[in-house]
Order: structure tokens, then C-alpha cells, then sequence
């Protein structure tokens, strides 16, 4: 992944003037993270690029709405590029469509995970995951289930979502937070 | 509020990713004001998103960039760079310009053959998906029409057992072999009888099971049957009237009387 000496505020700054350099820095940097997650909700290329595209475009025109005190501008890029995919796979598949999929997935989840996320070192994550926990973020982040959705789809009570949902979200995040440091 | 344990709820989590239901996400909104120490972890919690976003990040082809930077045109004044070449292009209109033409016919060229790729692409893409929707159609027709033909072997069969004319003779198996057992259905308006075998041992080669009715003294043949196809009601012969009937094991095709040492059931009227 290229890196850039621009630092966020930069990045916010140019955004906000329409810096078409800034924006083309911050395109190289961040447009291979972005697209890892759009494509593995839509899985497959063609696509993952026609919504990158859209969601680029969004970010473009509506920087000005973008609020610094709320997060980060790449948290606020990931939620407009993830939206957009979701959007897409409901609208494109209709929700029938999709729930089948998920049905299917829901099957054979423990390889579908492991094949489908790109990257050195998921496996590991995978195992370190509990499944149900996984199928849960599965469900709600790459598939944008509710967690009411979820809870009807898995027949389990809507506290249990919750739990372990954030459960399998801790874990994922110590994984990271241990990589990175 | 405990500050620690709302962190180690995994809510804030939720509310990074936008996993949150809107009144969860009003309450984050709420307490963010409230706890700054909420926000140094809502911080900890991005980078640790952006770190698992980078670690799974895929390059998208090569042209995206090119796509998505030509779309941002249209903003901010760019349209006067676009278009100052046609400008130039039309002052100096008194000699026509060869070389233009030419690129625009190289552009229009190579898109043209772009999209071509793109179609025949997703042409191809739905052709193996209609090629293996037709494959599966055609197996689903196959198993229906199987399922309607033994649907109708059965259906045909309960017609014929549930007959009010009919009466049903059991034939039980003698010292020969106990377990045997077949079933007669004789239509007594229509004198059809049917055969339904029950349970008979397999016969050896060069044999074949022979059904015969005994109408007064006399076993008359009622014709031979195999046993492979044991579900199904088998049509045999007709009678007025019988008074018992019997299956012997007879030499392949049938035998003119019975071999009374190889009766295996037998039932009386």
C-alpha cells in the first residue's frame, strides 16, 4: 500500500477544498482498504469497482458533511463505501436473494470465511473467532442484517445478538491491536 | 454510569463499524459529550477498524483511479479546461485539422472495443448462468416426471385395492418356506384378479414363481410373475370362480400342472 506524508488534517482540508491532488493521494491510499471490504460484501470484482466508484464520488461531493468531532475521516469513508455496498447487494439482488445466500453461507461458514477474506493472516483470526460470534458480524457487517434481522434469522433472542456481536468484535479488535503493536 | 464497563460492552464497537440501531447510536452520541474518555476509546477502536481494513485490502484494477477521478469532473471550474480544446479547435476552423479526426476515431476505436469485451464478457457470464439454470431445469423435469410415473403406479394401485368389488386373499407360506406371503385382489364384478407379492425368496435361475387358481378339483394356470419389481400390482388371469389359490416354482415360462412339492403359499376360499 503506497503511504503519503499527508497527515488526516491534511487529508480533511484538501477534501473540503476539492483538492483534486489530495484527493487522488488519498485515493492510493486508502481505495485497496476500502475495496477489501466492499468487495468481499458484493463478491465480485466488476462491481466491488462500480460501487468504489460511487462511494468515491460521495466522499467528493459530500465532504462537507463530514464531522471530525464524530471519528475519524477514514471511519467515515469505510461507513459511506460499506452503505453504498450494502445498498447494492439489497437493491441489485433484491433482500429474497440475499437471504439465501446468507442461508447458504450460514451452511458452510466455517470455509466460506477462510476462503473469502483476503489476506495473510486470516486464518488465524478464524480460529481465534468463535463461529457463532462470527456468523453474527458475517451477518450484520458484510450482509447488513439488523440486529433484530439477525435475531430472526438465527432464531436467537435479541440480547444474545448483542452479546455476541460485541463479544466477537472485542476479539477481533485485539487481534489487530495486538498486530499492530 | 460506569465508564469501564460501558467501554467493555462492545457497543462502542458497533457504533464505529455503524452496526448500532439508531436509538443505541443517539445514546453513544449523548455520552460521547459527556465522558471524553469515551472518545479517546471511540479512537482506539477506529484504528484498530482501519488497521483490519488495511490488512484486507485488495488493489482494485489499475483504470478505477482514472474512472473515479474523471467522474469528480463537473466540479469546481474543471469544464473550462475540458472543453478549451473544441474552443481552439473551432477558432482555427479555416484548415481542417486530419490528426483530430484521427484521435477521435482511435478513442472511439478503443471504446468500442472496450465495451465490446465488456459485453461479450457478460454475455458469456450469462450464457454459463442460463446453461446451468437450463441443466438444472431439465433435471428437475426428469425427477418430476419420474416422481408423476411412480406417483401413478401407486395411485392406480390403491384404485384397484380400494375397490369396493374387490376381495382380498392372503396366501401364506407353507413348510416350504413360512415367512412367504402374497396377496391376492380379485375384482368380482370384473373378475380381474391382481397379484401383490408380499414377500417371496428370490427365485433360482431358470425359475419363476406361477400362480393357480383351483376351481373345483382342478389348479388352472393363472400365469407365471416375477418378483423384481415387488411394490407393483401384477394383472393375471381371469376366473368365474376358484376355490383356493396357490404359487409354485416352476421351470422358467410356466409348467402345464403344478409341482406340488414346490408350493410356497397357498389360500382357501
Amino acid at each position: 500500500m503506497p503511504t503519503s506524508n499527508y497527515t488526516e488534517e491534511q487529508f480533511i482540508l484538501g477534501l473540503r477544498n476539492h483538492d483534486r491532488e489530495v484527493f487522488s493521494v488519498l485515493y492510493d491510499q486508502y481505495s485497496g482498504a476500502l475495496y477489501g471490504v466492499v468487495h468481499k460484501i458484493l463478491n465480485n470484482r466488476e462491481w466491488a469497482e462500480d460501487i468504489i466508484q460511487e462511494a468515491f464520488l460521495r466522499i467528493w461531493e459530500k465532504s462537507s458533511t463530514y464531522d471530525s468531532s464524530k471519528g475519524r475521516l477514514f471511519t467515515w469513508m469505510l461507513n459511506i463505501a460499506r452503505n453504498a455496498a450494502i445498498d447494492a447487494l439489497r437493491s441489485k439482488q433484491g433482500k429474497w436473494a440475499s437471504k439465501i445466500q446468507s442461508d447458504a453461507d450460514l451452511v458452510n461458514m466455517g470455509q466460506s470465511v477462510s476462503t473469502s477474506i483476503d489476506g495473510i493472516d486470516v486464518p488465524e483470526i478464524v480460529s481465534r473467532l468463535l463461529p457463532e460470534q462470527n456468523v453474527i458480524i458475517e451477518l450484520m457487517y458484510f450482509q447488513g442484517y439488523s440486529q433484530d434481522e439477525v435475531a430472526k434469522e438465527l432464531g436467537i433472542p435479541l440480547g444474545t445478538v448483542k452479546t455476541r456481536a460485541r463479544a466477537g468484535l472485542m476479539r477481533m479488535r485485539e487481534i489487530y491491536n495486538t498486530k499492530k503493536a | 454510569m460506569n465508564v469501564d464497563d460501558y467501554m467493555a460492552s462492545g457497543i462502542l464497537e458497533m457504533y464505529v463499524l455503524g452496526l448500532c440501531s439508531v436509538e443505541e447510536r443517539s445514546e453513544v452520541d449523548s455520552l460521547l459529550k459527556v465522558h471524553p474518555e469515551l472518545i479517546l476509546e471511540l479512537r482506539r477502536i477506529e484504528d484498530s477498524v482501519e488497521n483490519y481494513a488495511l490488512s484486507n485490502a485488495m488493489e482494485p484494477s489499475a483504470s478505477l483511479k482514472s474512472r473515479v477521478m474523471s467522474s469528480l469532473e463537473g466540479d469546481k471550474g474543471e469544464n473550462v479546461v475540458q472543453s478549451s480544446p473544441l474552443a481552439i479547435a473551432s477558432d482555427n476552423s479555416k484548415r481542417f485539422n486530419w490528426s483530430y479526426l484521427a484521435a477521435a476515431c482511435f478513442v472511439l476505436l478503443v471504446a468500442s472495443a472496450s465495451v465490446n469485451v465488456i459485453l461479450m464478457q457478460r454475455y458469456n457470464n450469462t450464457k454459463e448462468a442460463l446453461m446451468a439454470i437450463e441443466t438444472q431445469n431439465s433435471q428437475l423435469a426428469q425427477e418430476l416426471n419420474a416422481k408423476q410415473a411412480s406417483f401413478q403406479e401407486v395411485f392406480s394401485a390403491l384404485q384397484i385395492v380400494n375397490d369396493t368389488s374387490v376381495r382380498i386373499v392372503r396366501m401364506k407360506g407353507l413348510p416350504l418356506s413360512p415367512q412367504s406371503m402374497a396377496t391376492i385382489y380379485w375384482n368380482r364384478s370384473s373378475d380381474e384378479v391382481y397379484l401383490s407379492v408380499n414377500s417371496l425368496p428370490t427365485p433360482p435361475a431358470g425359475k419363476q414363481y406361477q400362480l393357480w387358481a383351483i376351481v373345483g378339483d382342478t389348479p388352472i394356470d393363472a400365469g407365471v410373475f416375477d418378483i423384481q419389481n415387488s411394490s407393483e400390482l401384477q394383472r393375471m388371469k381371469s376366473f368365474d370362480d376358484a376355490a383356493a389359490f396357490a404359487v409354485t416354482l416352476e421351470p422358467a415360462g410356466g409348467s402345464v400342472s403344478p409341482t406340488m412339492e414346490q408350493m410356497i403359499v397357498v389360500a382357501a376360499l
